[in-house]
């Protein structure tokens, strides 16, 4: 019998010795020049469906305020490339400082409220990353900023329809992987007909919104 | 088999089960941080920063914005310091230009110049948090670090006057309340883009009445941190 257990004491201490020796020769230096590990990415944009009803706020106004509402809708070819279109329905009003110039100065600027905005876009990521809320709480929110581009149409409600185009930068933070919220600040630029000359108007809108992804999640080739 | 080597057996199957589950007790990762080895940008460093900044969306003068700022990080994600700003020089806009074309000062019908007011001098206590801190990679490529923080502050505010004659008193309070953004292209520095409003009372022009007013201010500025970086867990 007492063989028997220093046979069984033996077999477990060579296959304890030996399964070292064998990963040291899985993870010697060969290997690490042809195995790479890739971290699956925890969010991908690429060939899905984004839907964002949005706020908007513009944000260089002196005579009129406005705020605005709509929707984009982009489609995200590759996770750095999409296109898109949007819609912006304004609703404004005139501030006091145009009564107040007029009082003061007998000055009277001509006022224009906007009406709505519609146009198709593209979007570049150039920048990606992940946040910790206050150092380390929560969970890893990932994010991504983007440039925009665009053009369309933009009409006022005393003016006709004009040309638009627009540039700007959006932060997208993905809250789950489908749902994001995004902020963007665009410069949507186009000539106002008014009643003395043409003039060129660049309205600096803040738009703040909810990216609802479809499909609802990515399907990766290899799951974990 | 006898007792004895039943014994030694079980010794031996039972070391085989509680060894690997000891190991996986003391690196397990159920109560672990998130990252480990953190690099904590800010916690424990002080900061340093020159910036220049341009007000935004004001009706009579633009106003370029010099300002020097110091802050301490207690944590990562909140700090408190000091911050100096000179916003007395200053461009007439576009409105203020017409004004001066075209119309006429009810006040005093002599002149075609707009009297006006901007911010002067700010000197502000503040404090920042950040909510949002972590790592981005630029172009696929470069790695850096960056935060979203906010900012709040009180402190003493001066008016300056401009084609204003006999102008009221130029000392006043402030309130600020801003955000902005730090990426740390290195770890002894980060690129900061922040836009800040300056709540100031006074009155934009000699016929307005004296109100809160805001003004915001964009700021592009280089902090410089020391000591070192720290490591987390």
């Amino acid at each position: 019998m007492k063989t028997w257990g220093t046979g069984i004491l033996g077999v477990v201490l060579l296959g304890l010795l030996a399964a070292p020796v064998v990963a040291q020769e899985v993870t010697a230096e060969d290997s690490e020049k042809y195995i790479r590990v890739i971290q699956q990415k925890p969010f991908i944009k690429a060939l899905r469906l984004e839907i964002e009803p949005t706020f908007n706020l513009p944000l260089n106004e002196n005579f009129t305020r406005h705020v605005g509402a709509g929707v984009q809708v982009r489609f995200h070819i590759t996770d750095e490339w999409a296109i898109g279109a949007d819609y912006i329905h304004y609703w404004g009003w005139s501030t006091d400082l145009g009564d107040e110039v007029g009082e003061a100065f007998q000055v009277y600027p001509e006022k224009r409220l906007m009406d709505f905005y519609v146009g198709g876009h593209v979007t570049y990521v150039p920048v990606q990353g992940k946040f910790l809320w206050f150092g380390s709480l929560g969970p890893v929110v990932y994010w991504d900023a983007y440039l925009i581009a665009g053009g369309g149409a933009a009409k006022t409600l005393c003016g006709g329809y004009n040309g638009s185009g627009n540039i700007g930068l959006g932060v997208r933070l993905a809250m789950t992987q489908w749902l994001t919220l995004n902020f963007e600040v665009r410069d949507y630029m186009y000539m106002e007909k008014y009643a003395h000359d043409d003039k060129f108007v660049n309205n600096v809108v803040f738009t703040t919104g909810l990216g609802l992804f479809i499909p609802f999640k990515h399907k990766y080739v290899f799951e974990k | 088999m006898g007792a004895g080597a039943m014994k030694r057996l079980a010794l031996i199957l039972g070391l085989l089960f509680v060894a690997p589950s000891a190991l996986a007790l003391e690196g397990g990762l159920a109560d672990a941080p998130a990252i480990r080895q953190q690099n904590l940008m800010r916690k424990g460093r002080h900061e340093l920063t020159p910036a220049l900044g341009v007000t935004l969306g004001q009706s009579y003068t633009t106003s370029l914005v010099f300002q020097a700022g110091y802050q301490y990080h207690f944590l990562d994600w909140i700090s408190a310091g000091l911050e100096i700003g000179y916003g007395g020089v200053g461009f007439k806009t576009g409105l203020t230009k017409n004004i001066e074309r075209e119309g006429r000062r009810t006040e005093d019908p002599n002149t075609y110049r707009v009297a006006r007011s901007s911010v002067g001098l700010l000197a502000l206590a503040k404090a920042s948090l950040v909510p949002l801190g972590g790592k981005l990679v630029l172009g696929g490529r470069h790695l850096g670090y960056v935060d979203f923080h906010v900012n709040v502050g009180v402190g003493l505010a001066t008016i300056n006057y401009q084609d204003w004659e006999n102008p009221p008193g130029s000392m006043t309070v402030g309130v600020l309340v801003g955000a902005g953004v730090r990426y740390f292209p290195i770890k002894l520095l980060s690129i900061n883009f922040e836009v800040n409003d300056y709540m100031v009372p006074r009155k934009e022009v000699k016929s307005a009445d004296s109100r809160m007013t805001q003004n915001p201010v964009f700021l592009l500025g280089v902090s410089f941190f020391v000591p070192q970086v720290k490591k987390g867990f």
